[in-house]
């Protein structure tokens, strides 16, 4: 178990994002469904050949490690419902920012959390433009504003007296 | 000669007294007829009690009756001084009538019209005080009733004005406790309504003033903050998240 996790984590390192994630259940969900047809070996090098470049040496990588060849096939099923299992179980931190991430912001704020929590933490990103700047986060039932816009309402709450004084 | 003397004589003594009997008959007569304008008078009396209700007819019959008892006083004396002059022609005529048996005649009959007369007045007195008191009586009882009936309406209106300013006065208490209630309960209503309308408003007001504020800030910060440092603040929030337990 520990080779197949050894394996697995080079992978989860290079997932940033649920999205990410997805498109990459989305790759192997396709491999799944080729090694139960009539022909296996065969549909699951066809549907192999067209997985992304990065996907593919990954794959590779750990099918050579774990010595199973592309023509074993439950073997590969074997190594596949573990990779899922282990995508669906990786640490995901929710991230509310202003605008769409960038690669600079993805980058940033992925290397941060993996940092923080592990090279499988996640981050979940959505787009509040109100927030004018900065993020909120929230992690397992946490939550943390550190947005412009809740700066803003709490400068204007405390000096709302100021404010109302002069309408 | 001696018997036409005789004759004479004798007419002389027998007219006085043929006289006197026609003046009998004559009063006669007026007794029957005061008498029968008694019982008209007692009749007149008794429907007069009858109508004892009305007073104001009391007083057109006490009217009327006096004017019945004048009118007999009245014919009483004529049919008196029509037979005293008759009695006198009589009495002018008999030539052989002697002056003494003339004189004692007049008297006499003077006598009886005079005492007849005093009979007439004296009746005609009594009869009205008899109608004066019958009037009274029926005027002290009219009166009387009058004045009960007028107590009876008194106190009647007495109770109705006690009994109206009672419901009036039930009334009004009532309608001012309705409208004092009516009144703290719109007061109420209108306090909790300004209250929630202060407070939405203010809330519109917060919220307002975060959006243009946040307007503003976006337009201004949110053109101005170039991507990195959104990703530095990006990794500065986490950081504090960090430093907050969060993470």
């Amino acid at each position: 178990m520990d080779a197949y996790a050894a394996t697995i984590l080079p992978i989860l390192k290079t997932i940033n994002t649920t999205q990410e994630r997805e498109l990459f259940e989305q790759e192997l969900e396709k491999l799944s469904v080729a090694l139960y047809k009539i022909k296996p070996h065969e549909g699951f090098l066809d549907i192999f050949s067209r997985l992304g470049k990065q996907t593919q040496e990954l794959l590779t990588q750990a099918f050579t490690k774990l010595q199973i060849s592309l023509s074993n096939t439950e073997g590969i099923k074997t190594y596949l419902t573990i990779l899922k299992l282990r995508l669906e179980a990786m640490p995901v931190v929710s991230v509310q920012i202003a605008l769409a991430p960038t690669q600079e912001i993805l980058l940033a704020t992925s290397s941060f959390v993996k940092e923080t929590l592990g090279d499988d933490a996640l981050i979940a990103f959505t787009v509040d433009p109100t927030l004018v700047a900065g993020a909120v986060i929230s992690y397992k039932g946490k939550f943390f504003d550190a947005s412009a816009k809740n700066q803003l309402s709490n400068v204007l709450l405390q000096n709302k007296q100021d404010i109302l004084s002069l309408i | 000669m001696p018997y036409a003397i005789c004759y004479l004589q004798f007419l002389a003594m027998i007219i006085p007294t043929f006289i006197l009997t026609i003046f009998i008959v004559l009063f006669t007569l007026l007794l029957v007829i005061f008498i029968i304008l008694g019982l008209s008078y007692a009749k007149l009396i008794k429907q007069l009690h009858q109508k004892e209700e009305s007073r104001a007819n009391s007083h057109l019959q006490e009217k009327h009756i006096q004017n019945l008892l004048t009118n007999a006083k009245e014919q009483a004396n004529t049919i008196l001084k029509d037979a005293g002059v008759q009695a006198n022609m009589l009495l002018g005529t008999t030539v052989s009538f002697s002056k003494e048996a003339q004189q004692l005649t007049r008297e006499k009959l003077s006598q009886i019209v005079t005492e007849q007369q005093n009979a007439i007045a004296k009746l005609v007195t009594e009869l009205g005080q008899a109608e004066q008191q019958a009037i009274q009586h029926a005027a002290d009882k009219d009166i009387q009733t009058i004045q009960t009936i007028a107590q009876d309406i008194t106190a009647e209106a007495e109770k109705e004005i006690r009994d109206f300013r009672s419901v009036l006065q039930r009334e009004t208490l009532s309608a001012q406790r309705i409208i004092s209630s009516k009144l703290e309960q719109e007061n109420t209503q209108l306090e909790k309504e300004l209250v929630d309308y202060k407070s939405n408003q203010m809330q519109k007001i917060d919220d307002a003033i975060v959006t243009i504020i946040g307007k503003v800030a976006k337009q201004t910060l949110g053109k101005t903050i170039s991507e990195q440092e959104h990703s530095q603040l990006i990794v500065e929030a986490l950081k504090n998240a960090k430093n907050e337990g969060v993470l």
